[in-house]
């Protein structure tokens, strides 16, 4: 392994990783929202309690709950998606799904009603109220809501190493990476080097989405 | 739509914690003012009737179709109502042209534009639109949706007086223009005189009387009125005399009405123009010279009698309908009654083109 | 206004009862290897005098903590090397360092039977197998040394995950994830032991320990030593899958 491929191999392969769970975890949080908002209150406890369980679960508890699902012995094992890179988005998408629902909901609600209602009166079902109104005028809540889901995906790393392992190009992720690194003397300085790129990345989407919302309120 | 034909038949209870609202409603006139103080729950029964809240029990039915009762509850969508509430509520994120277009059922876009002079706004963003501008725009909204019945929730309250006289004249226009009937909401007498053609009150969720417009005059917790009561006309001009100083409108068949000078304008522009009440003044038997240019042939139509005020409503020759401010002294002396002939007389600087 | 101040003075007392001086029960400060926490817990129960306090961390992260001054009388660790560098930076006392246990690598596999990895010849046979990342993880690195002596380790390659850890390759094999696996012999618990593989495969893995040049409790730390070479610390020590060393301390 080269230097620049210890570096790079992870930070390409978590770059992928965490731009396919942000865009699995967008409309999916979208939809829960909306869900949540037209659901009577005992099936939305239920639901709310299942979206949030990552949160206050362990990560490596989480991990092994996605093994049940995706390893050998689950469900979808037949997919044999444990150990690639596709149980890493998993494991990803997963911990950012409470983070951006939580967002999407408070986006949503904060739309005024009386504009849902002039859809309404104009002849548009629930359905297109939803698309045409509400989630446009709650698009700068739904984009913060991204950006945590991919700082979140970026910084998975208890449930990633227990469903997806740690092989260098395919699921040796940053987090990882660095915390393998970091066991070795002499990758002391690639650690470091992926430490402050891995905050680099999350900074420069913060700020990029801070700068849209900041350009957006000038117009 | 045939006169007598039931615009609304409701009867419900609509209730919520401590407020509920108990309505009898059944009127066939065209437009229906609902008048009363804020809280009394107008704004509670157009959502009822456009179907944004259900009633706990009881019917409604809009120009003889049942859209609710213990069987049937028709989603708002399907109602074809028009609906403007005082802030307009035009969607932020889309050009008026967007906004107007939106529930669009039969492409009357350039006639609607035209009507409510809005054509010129139809690429800026709501953002951009002043009050009246704003409000016009969703007047047009729920106009384009070719509704059966219209709705408007106090949708000139937000504006300042002079721009709301403006915008009502416009309102004047789409009445006169279109046939759909109109619930209208308001707590300004002004709007009850110009633009309705009977009265509902209400006060503190219930029905406590109803009838002609200018029984508003004389309702229940009334503002004192004064001098507020204004006739506010959309005219088309005829000519102008720029070295008179004055500019001639149609006051309708032809009726010259005398008005200052306005600058170069074509005959067929419309005006806006207010007369105060207070200052039409009414003469019988044969006038001898007076010093105002303005002298139109009317016959008194109603008559309304509060206290000390006395307000005369004729018809002129051509067809308006002017409210006049006089004393009860005048009216005992000069022997008015419903269908006297007077003489009206208004001064030309009277006039206030808006 | 008193029942306000209730729940404040409450808390007050409570943080001082904490506060108050602990009755002088001497202690030895144990930092060790993450591997070893099973073993000292049971050691705890039967070494009472000085007690006990121990923390586990993998053997790199103890290493750094004492660099970076953590309190601490005796340190054990799973990895040599760390233990080199702490010695080469003067954090040990001189002298004071022995190997104090031995560990085995074994092949192990699902236990309900169900793979067809049945000795060592079977790996190549194996779908998916299961072992510690090789570059960095001290388990990981003893494996591949044995796999490279086996010849196997180019057949293998493109069929081996890695795990963070000897406890997260055991409950992938556990489970069933993987067809078989290689953990330590301490480690191997709940899982069907197939083979051993040969020590002279890898380096001897061992568990060095020593005492912290800055120990408040030296003396403590050197019984517990003594305990750990008694008969009773052996019969402990095997008891957790470990190999306990015949010397005593230099």
């Amino acid at each position: 392994m080269t230097i620049s491929s210890e570096i790079l191999g992870p930070i390409l392969l978590s770059l992928r990783v965490s731009a396919l769970s942000t865009l699995i975890v967008v409309p999916l949080a979208v939809g829960i929202a909306w869900v949540l908002a037209r659901t009577a209150n005992h099936g939305k406890s239920l639901l709310i309690s299942l979206v949030n369980l990552p949160l206050v679960l362990p990560p490596v508890v989480t991990g092994y709950l996605l093994l049940d699902v995706l390893g050998r012995r689950g469900p979808l094992g037949g997919l044999g998606l444990a150990f690639t890179w596709w149980a890493a988005v998993a494991a990803a998408v997963v911990v950012s799904v409470p983070l951006a629902v939580w967002t999407t909901r408070v986006a949503l609600e904060g739309v005024d009603p009386a504009l849902e209602n002039a859809a309404r009166v104009l002849g548009r079902n629930e359905w297109q109220v939803f698309a045409e109104v509400t989630v446009p005028l709650a698009r700068r809540g739904i984009a913060g809501g991204a950006v945590l889901a991919f700082a979140r995906s970026l910084g998975e790393f208890g449930a990633t190493i227990v469903v997806a392992g740690m092989t260098a190009g395919e699921t040796l992720t940053i987090p990882s990476a660095v915390f393998l690194y970091m066991q070795d003397d002499s990758m002391g300085s690639a650690a470091r080097a992926l430490v402050w790129i891995s905050a680099g990345i999350s900074f420069a989407a913060l700020l990029l989405v801070n700068a849209t919302a900041w350009s957006a309120a000038r117009r | 739509m045939e006169r007598g034909a039931s615009v609304i038949d409701a009867e419900f209870v609509w209730q919520a914690g401590d407020f509920a609202l108990r309505v009898r409603l059944q009127s066939t006139a065209r437009w229906t003012a609902v008048f009363g103080p804020s809280g009394c729950g107008k704004t509670t029964l157009l959502d009822c009737l456009s179907g944004l809240r259900t009633p706990a029990k009881g019917h409604i039915r809009l120009g003889g179709q049942t859209v609710f009762d213990a069987s049937r509850n028709v989603p708002t969508r399907d109602r074809k109502i028009g609906y403007v509430t005082q802030n307009g509520d035009l969607f932020p994120h889309l050009d008026v042209r967007r906004n107007l277009t939106f529930g669009m059922r039969e492409d009357t876009f350039d006639e609607v534009t035209r009507l409510l002079e809005i054509a010129p706004l139809v690429d800026r963003m709501p953002a951009h639109l002043s009050g009246g501008e704003r409000q016009r725009v969703a007047l047009g909204r729920a106009l384009l949706s070719r509704p059966s019945l219209l709705l408007l929730d106090e949708p000139l309250s937000a504006l300042d007086a002079p721009l709301r006289r403006r915008v009502m004249a416009y309102v004047a226009e789409v009445k006169a223009r279109y046939e759909t009937p109109c619930v209208y909401v308001t707590h300004n007498q002004e709007e009850v005189l110009t633009l309705a053609d009977h009265v509902v009150f209400l006060d503190r969720g219930a029905v406590v009387g109803e009838g002609p417009p200018s029984q508003v005059l004389t309702a229940p917790g009334a503002a004192r009125l004064g001098a507020i009561v204004d006739n506010v006309l959309r005219l088309p001009v005829l000519d102008s005399d720029a070295a008179e100083g004055i500019t001639r409108v149609d006051l309708g068949e032809g009726q010259p009405l005398v008005v200052p000078y306005q600058g170069r304008r074509q005959p067929g522009d419309v005006l806006h123009l207010c007369i105060r009440a207070q200052d039409v003044i009414f003469a019988r038997g044969a006038t001898g010279e007076v010093s105002a240019r303005n002298v139109v042939e009317s016959r008194v139509v109603e008559l309304v009698e509060e206290g000390h005020e006395v307000y005369v409503r004729v018809r002129c020759q051509g067809g308006a309908m002017l409210w006049g401010h006089i004393t009860p002294a005048a009216l005992h002396r000069m022997g008015l009654t419903v269908a006297t002939d007077v003489s009206v007389l208004v001064k030309t600087q009277a006039v206030v083109v808006l | 206004m008193t029942l306000r101040a209730l729940p404040l003075l409450a808390v007050l007392l409570l943080w001082a009862a904490g506060c108050a001086k602990q009755p002088t029960t001497p202690s030895v400060h144990v930092l060790a290897a993450a591997s070893l926490s099973s073993l000292l817990q049971d050691v705890s129960a039967h070494f009472t005098d000085p007690r006990l306090v121990c923390q586990f961390a993998a053997s790199s992260e103890v290493r750094r903590q004492v660099e970076q001054g953590a309190a601490a009388d005796l340190i054990i660790l799973a990895d040599v090397r760390a233990m080199d560098s702490l010695e080469q930076a003067g954090q040990v006392r001189p002298g004071s360092r022995q190997d104090l246990f031995g560990n085995i690598l074994v092949l192990v596999t699902p236990p309900d039977q169900s793979s067809k990895v049945n000795k060592l010849e079977d790996l190549p046979y194996a779908e998916r197998i299961a072992i510690g990342e090789p570059e960095t993880v001290p388990l990981g690195a003893y494996t591949k040394q044995s796999l490279l002596a086996l010849d196997l380790w180019d057949a293998l390659r493109g069929r081996l995950i890695y795990g963070k850890d000897a406890r997260v390759v055991a409950s992938w094999v556990r489970r069933g994830e993987v067809d078989a696996g290689i953990v330590y012999g301490s480690d191997a618990a709940h899982l069907r032991r197939v083979a051993r593989i040969p020590s002279s495969t890898h380096a001897p893995i061992v568990y060095p320990a020593a005492i912290a040049r800055h120990a408040t409790n030296p003396d403590g730390a050197a019984r517990l030593l003594a305990f750990l070479a008694s008969s009773s610390g052996r019969d402990l020590t095997r008891a957790h899958g470990l190999a306990p060393f015949q010397s005593g301390p230099e």
